[in-house]
């Protein structure tokens, strides 16, 4: 099976490079192969402390994970233990900065970080470009299975209007995940050759949902980011933030084409 | 649609608050017993308020300048109440109110352990203000300060989200009738809508809080009352917040506050995604 992959990112309008807080994995572009690959998108919650580490860490454990044989909760074990070892390094780092944690960090850091999840597995033989989905999603970070110009799948969020500012993340403390584990959704389904599946953080999903939804046919201008004859993502994304079509927010969509055979 | 404006550091809006530092707040807050003063009430909700919004907007390594701040203090004068770094500015941004506290305490708290249970921890409570009781009650003065310094917020922001004002006071004052320069502070706006005017009530009187109330039947006294006429009607993205936090909404529920100290309200600002499972 091979698959060609193309993430595009921006970050909030006003916000500098530095501050983006969504995250994906894999993090190049360009052909994969394998008899099963995995992708993962977060978007790390604007109220939060040091929410992009942890949307990185729920991203990269996502792709390296053996879901097959583990729960969730030990999923997020796992991450606990990334989370803990980022932080303590993290404060060392300010110690030795000279830069101290001041008082109005300190609530933020006891609260923990938070975070979307969305990660796909596509499963099929290696001489073939047909197989198996799943898919696995906490908050509103979205995928969407297109063929030719048609939606044929979406998940988790159904309408442009489910979207909202307060989704349940996944908490790096522990004591706040219980919301987290029973908002837990899984889906699965098969793909063929030529299919495309976007993954995306929330702003560019509700945009994206809502073309569909009126009948604009917005997979014919997704499919061509990043190729010669459309404009650059960030120029793009600009426009529609200046007419208000989409909210001003990190942005970020991984394109995954299923070659044709 | 309004109330609809993006907050951001290109886009902030505004807190104006404006303490009763008068004479009358050494009197009793609520009731005899209570061993605390009208002031003693005030500096807390000023220094809460403070802290919390502060919080609200605080990323790692910094605190993100979503708002300009001012504190009227109205007393023996009417004036910019910042001490030391800040002393005579009417409106700061956020973050250079984070990094000049007066000082900063060490309180112990109760926290999440995280296995279920409460621990005690020492956490660093900034100060701002102390208690201040001398003078008289310039109220409206006070509020045609607050009028001044809107207008001039309100045409250099011309589409932001507007500001809110939030009065601290017993309601008790002594340069006349306060309706009418609060009258003109709810005047102004910005494109995205009317500038708000929160009061809370700071009373002698015992009494169990009020929050957002939608009529004056349930309030226990003249000074309340004026004080919630006085209050802007809460717009509707603002009803739907308090609604979901349990309280009762009607089209006539006001931004007042009744021995309470609104600091809920801080958790209604929409500054971007918060996680439904951080309270």
């Amino acid at each position: 099976m091979e698959a060609f992959l193309v993430p595009l990112r921006v970050q909030k309008g006003g916000n500098a490079e530095g501050e983006y807080e969504d995250a994906f994995h894999p993090p190049g572009n360009g052909k994969v192969e394998g008899a099963a690959l995995r992708f993962a998108i977060a978007d790390g919650a604007s109220e939060g402390m040091l929410s992009g580490a942890w949307a990185r860490i729920l991203v990269e454990l996502h792709c390296r994970f053996e879901w097959t044989c583990s729960s969730l909760e030990q999923f997020l074990e796992r991450a606990y233990q990334d989370w803990r070892s980022f932080k303590s390094e993290y404060l060392r780092d300010r110690k030795e900065r000279n830069h101290p944690v001041q008082w109005y960090e300190e609530p933020g850091l006891q609260a923990g970080a938070f975070s979307t999840l969305l990660g796909l597995t596509l499963t099929g033989s290696s001489n073939e470009q047909a197989g198996q989905w799943t898919a696995v999603a906490i908050g509103d970070s979205c995928l969407f299975q297109v063929r030719g110009s048609t939606l044929v799948e979406k998940f988790p969020v159904e309408r442009s209007s489910d979207f909202n500012s307060r989704p349940v993340l996944i908490a790096s403390n522990p004591a706040r995940n219980d919301q987290a584990i029973s908002a837990i959704r899984r889906v699965s389904g098969t793909f063929g050759s030529g299919d495309a599946f976007y993954l995306m953080t929330d702003a560019l999903a509700q945009w994206s949902l809502k073309e569909d939804e009126e009948g604009k046919n917005p997979w014919a201008l997704l499919r061509a980011l990043d190729t010669e004859d459309a404009p650059a993502f960030d120029v793009w994304i600009d426009g529609l933030r200046s007419t208000k079509e989409l909210r001003n927010d990190d942005v970020t969509v991984i394109r995954i084409d299923l070659l044709r055979a | 649609m309004s109330y609809t404006a993006e907050i951001s550091r290109r886009n902030p809006s505004c807190f104006l608050f404006l303490i009763d530092q008068s004479g009358s707040m050494v009197d009793p807050f609520g009731g005899e017993e209570s061993g605390r003063r009208k002031a003693d009430q005030v500096a807390d909700v000023i220094n809460r308020l403070l802290q919390n919004l502060i919080i609200k907007c605080a990323k790692q390594e910094g605190v993100r300048d979503y708002y300009h701040i001012g504190v009227i203090g109205y007393g023996t004068q009417v004036g910019p109440a910042f001490a030391g770094a800040l002393a005579g500015r009417e409106l700061v941004p956020i973050g250079e109110v984070a990094n000049n506290p007066a000082r900063i305490e060490a309180r112990e708290k109760k926290v999440d352990d995280g296995a279920g249970g409460l621990a005690d921890q020492t956490v660093r409570f900034p100060i701002w203000f102390d208690p201040v009781a001398t003078g008289g009650t310039p109220m409206c003065q006070a509020l045609t300060r607050a009028q001044s310094i809107m207008q001039g917020w309100t045409s250099q922001h011309a589409h932001g989200f507007p500001p809110l004002v939030i009065n601290i006071s017993d309601g008790e004052p002594t340069d006349g009738d306060p309706s009418v320069p609060a009258q003109s502070v709810i005047q102004l706006a910005t494109s995205d809508g009317n500038v708000l005017l929160f009061n809370i009530h700071i009373s002698s009187q015992s009494g169990a809080p009020i929050i957002f109330p939608d009529s004056q039947e349930t309030l226990p006294d003249d000074h309340a009352r004026l004080l919630f006429s006085m209050s802007s009607q809460l717009p509707e993205f603002l009803r739907t917040f308090v609604q979901q936090e349990g309280i009762n909404v009607s089209e006539n529920t006001r931004g007042f506050a009744f021995q309470a100290d609104l600091v809920t309200l801080i958790k209604f600002l929409d500054i971007g995604t918060r996680p439904s499972n951080l309270r």
